[in-house]
């Protein structure tokens, strides 16, 4: 077999190496699937034979690591590879696949196109083909990860060969120490059962709210909000336990698959524990829970930061309310009654030139006015005025002070759509209207030249009219002919409300999103320690060696959920699309909770079940005890 | 005179002379295929066109009684309600079998329902612009009723023709009368000389045909005075009879299809 070998070097012995005088053993490590990975190097006077699974690979003798004069069965082609062992304690690994810092979606069955750097978004047949080429591979970074274990069991194996002396000052002593103390347990105790109420009450108020015969989250954006934060509280005690206590708890029934697991030799179920045996080879890293450290901490660091945002803006609320109230009572008055009524009251009198039919236009406006003041007088004269809107943002900055600023930007954005429900009002009216108008119009225009348009053949048919078909026919096309333009104007008009509508409230729920889902934990990450976060590994080429180093995940694809949602909006709003839907009268929408679906990829679609985290929690409760 | 073949007067045909040739024999060739086809009548007879184009001219004729009555409601404003009712019995008298009384009864009440909203439709309008799309309605109309086939374009080109004018209108009385009318004329006089024409009553048939082109010229005269009608008829007479002429000349000299003038090419070009 002239198959090249590979020698896995830790930099730290490398250099070692170099600058050593004396003659050394160089000791690898190879399993039957991995190439040979050095352990360690030791003087050659001090050298006793070592057995399976370590082996002698040469020595060197002058410092020259190129020159080891290997040992009989190691006599062949071989290649340094040099790497940078990762501290497994401060949670760095090496990964061929990017991390994913969030739950994948195995059916995206929304359209949304998703951005070809990544693999992890491949189907299962990239990922099987990948699986199969490299294994080797797979297995020789499984082994670099786990390169201070193989240290560690390695000494525990041959004492005699630990010169470093490892002051493990009793941390673990220190804990023991604690967790017997009876404050401890009452501390415990309490987070036990309060765990499990929170679970209850809010997996009781996510149901209610997900109700499938009203689902108000769907209506409305403060519902969605708070069923957000019940879902995560919820979530919170599982990622938990998964984190610090390695609970196997599946996922299950999830709203979307998870795809953290890097590793498949990974056999721990039930309870790993922590500490291996020293006869056996550690595995494989838990590097299926990195993620979730991920985004447990993102979620409580956003949690504090809205905490704090609301606290602040609060108090500059709170401090500015009347000049606030004031300016806020106008531009509303303005943009939602006097403007409407301006534009309207314009159309009304040939507005540009334009002729318009006077009858039609005349009702039209009528009835478009009588909406506006009937709404005014109704609710919305009442809700702007100063005095209320001071009163609100009163009672808007104390809530954003103790539950966070969402709840008050999820409020706001469901006043904007209650207060502007006229608008939409007259959009759906004038939409309608011209969709009729359009269609009729188009099948008159087939009768005129004595065809029929055949829809269940989706073609045009010649037909035989009789003659008073004809003639009506022909007289309600000229008639509508000629109102086209006068209702082509309204329709024009309320198009636009309704687009600047749209505008404003999707960008506050954009900006709503944003500070839910603000994948902060991970771009700190990233500046602080690349490591942690891999995302593919990179060779580089030396004259005499590789070095491999880790690719670490680039900051674009930390917002890759929030690309996609400003992909999808533009392309439902912003579009040629959207112009062909205008002119054929269809309705413009924005399908609010499709989009919004896609930052909830943190989260299972269904709350974990009481019964089970009851149990896992008193397990470990109790295994914290003994 | 090389070969011993007969030179032939077609192009494209490999022959083996040389191109400046030129056969003894063409202006013979050439007189001889005169005097047998000579005799022949390659053209229609003058009397056919005759009747083809004065049927064309009846019909513009007839359209032009649109216009008449259009201004009588609009320039003259005459009693509507009269001219209706007289020309609504003639009409029921005529086409008792074969209108169906249901449809009539559906337009009639359509006309009546929609006559206001015909009115108030392009008030805001300029009535030159009224006049324009008139004109080009009857280009229209014209032209696809002797060009077409079918029956219902030109009819639906009409109603609207009639719609657009009725919005110049005053009362929708007027209107309503105005459309009914229109839609008698247009529809019922054509089947009334088809009738005629079937069963062979020529008095009758000339009689009408006079009677609609009378009416015509007399209205001309009356809105626009003899001097405009004079020349008027003068030309179209002239037209009339002059343009059967041309069209003899056109068909004997350049008509493709010509047994003489066929003479001149091979059937199928030979390229190389």
């Amino acid at each position: 077999m002239d198959r090249r070998t590979y020698v896995y070097w830790p930099a730290g012995l490398l250099r070692q190496c170099k600058s050593a005088d004396e003659p050394l053993v160089v000791i690898v490590l190879k399993t039957s699937s991995s190439d040979p990975l050095v352990i360690a190097v030791i003087e050659a006077s001090k050298y006793r034979p070592v057995e399976k699974p370590y082996s002698e690979f040469g020595r060197i003798y002058s410092g020259n690591v190129n020159s080891i004069e290997t040992a009989e069965q190691w006599r062949a082609e071989y290649t340094t590879i040099c790497f940078d062992p990762p501290k497994v304690k401060m949670m760095q690994f090496y990964s061929l696949e990017p991390i994913s810092l969030i739950l994948q979606n195995p059916f995206e069955d929304f359209g949304v196109e998703t951005t070809d750097n990544s693999a992890i978004h491949d189907g299962t047949s990239v990922f099987n083909i990948r699986k199969k080429w490299e294994s080797r591979l797979r297995e020789n970074i499984d082994h670099l990860n786990l390169y201070y274990q193989h240290l560690e069991v390695f000494y525990k194996r041959y004492a005699i060969y630990k010169n470093k002396s490892t002051l493990n000052i009793s941390i673990t002593d220190l804990k023991l120490r604690m967790r017997a103390t009876s404050v401890y347990r009452g501390i415990r105790c309490l987070a036990f059962y309060g765990a499990a109420l929170i679970r209850i009450v809010a997996g009781f108020v996510s149901y209610v709210l997900n109700w499938r015969v009203l689902p108000l989250v769907k209506l409305f954006a403060t519902a969605q909000q708070i069923d957000l934060r019940c879902q995560q509280l919820c979530y919170i005690p599982v990622q938990y336990l998964r984190i610090n206590k390695n609970v196997k708890l599946t996922d299950l029934d999830l709203r979307t698959d998870e795809n953290g697991s890097i590793d498949e030799n990974d056999k721990s179920s039930g309870f790993t524990k922590r500490r291996k045996s020293h006869l056996v080879l550690p595995k494989a890293l838990p590097c299926e829970t990195y993620p979730d450290y991920i985004r447990l901490y993102n979620t409580l660091w956003l949690i504090i930061n809205d905490v704090s945002f609301g606290a602040t803006l609060g108090t500059v609320l709170y401090e500015n309310r009347i000049t606030l109230a004031q300016n806020i009572s106008t531009t509303l008055k303005y943009l939602l009654y006097e403007l409407p009524m301006q534009v309207t009251l314009i159309l009304e009198q040939n507005p540009l030139g334009i002729k318009l039919n006077d009858e039609l236009s005349r009702f039209l406006s009528s009835l478009f006015l009588l909406i506006i003041e009937f709404t005014y007088t109704g609710w919305i004269r009442s809700c702007i005025e100063p005095e209320t809107i001071r009163q609100g943002i009163t009672v808007m900055s104390h809530i954003s002070a103790v539950i966070g600023f969402t709840f008050t930007l999820a409020l706001a954005v469901d006043f904007l759509w209650i207060m502007t429900l006229h608008i939409s009002l007259f959009y759906m009216i004038s939409v309608k209207l011209y969709h009729v108008h359009i269609y009729v119009l188009k099948s008159l225009f087939y009768l005129f030249y004595g065809k029929k348009q055949n829809v269940l053949r989706r073609r045009v048919d010649d037909m035989y009219f009789e003659l008073d078909q004809l003639l009506m026919g022909t007289l309600i096309f000229t008639v509508l002919i000629f109102l086209l333009p006068t209702l082509f104007s309204f329709y024009l008009v309320y198009t636009v409300f309704r687009f600047v509508d749209l505008t404003v409230k999707v960008l506050l729920e954009l900006s709503l999103a944003l500070i839910n889902h603000f994948p902060l934990f991970a771009l700190l990450l990233r500046i602080k320690d690349a490591k942690r976060l891999p995302g593919g590994i990179k060779f580089k080429v030396y004259d005499d060696h590789l070095l491999i180093s880790n690719n670490p995940i680039s900051f674009f694809m930390t917002f890759e959920p929030f690309t996609n949602v400003m992909k999808s909006i533009q392309r439902q709003m912003f579009s040629v699309e959207t112009l062909k839907m205008v002119s054929q009268g269809s309705v413009l929408n924005v399908r609010r909770d499709e989009l919004y679906r896609v930052l909830y990829h943190n989260l299972p679609r269904h709350p974990i079940d009481i019964d089970l985290l009851w149990k896992k929690l008193k397990m470990v409760m109790e295994q914290d005890t003994i | 005179m090389a070969a011993g073949k007969q030179w032939k007067r077609l192009l494209w045909l490999k022959q083996p002379f040389p191109d400046t040739y030129t056969d003894p024999s063409f202006y013979k060739q050439w007189e001889k295929l005169k005097i047998e086809h000579g005799h022949l009548r390659p053209h229609s007879s003058y009397r056919s066109v005759l009747l083809d184009l004065f049927q064309f001219y009846h019909m513009i004729i007839n359209t032009m009684l649109l216009y008449i009555i259009f201004a009588w409601f609009y320039h003259y404003k005459y009693n509507p309600i009269l001219i209706a009712a007289s020309i609504s019995s003639v009409s029921l008298i005529v086409a008792n079998k074969r209108v169906p009384w249901k449809s009539t009864i559906i337009i009639i009440f359509a006309m009546l329902t929609l006559s206001p909203v015909l009115k108030s439709l392009s008030k805001t309008t300029s009535s030159d612009s009224i006049w324009t799309l008139s004109a080009w309605f009857t280009t229209f109309y014209i032209i696809s009723i002797s060009a077409l086939e079918s029956k219902i374009l030109p009819t639906n080109i009409l109603l609207s023709n009639v719609t657009v004018l009725s919005s110049r209108l005053d009362t929708s009385t007027q209107v309503f009368c105005f459309l009914l009318i229109c839609i008698q004329i247009n529809i019922l006089l054509p089947t009334m000389e088809k009738y005629f024409i079937k069963n062979k009553l020529k008095f009758l048939h000339i009689l009408c045909v006079i009677a609609t082109h009378g009416t015509v010229y007399y209205f001309i005269t009356k809105l626009m005075g003899v001097g405009i009608t004079i020349p008027l008829g003068i030309s179209s007479l002239l037209l009339l009879f002059g343009i059967p002429h041309y069209y003899i000349h056109w068909e004997s000299y350049y008509y493709k299809g010509h047994p003489i003038l066929q003479q001149w090419d091979a059937e199928k070009p030979i390229l190389d």
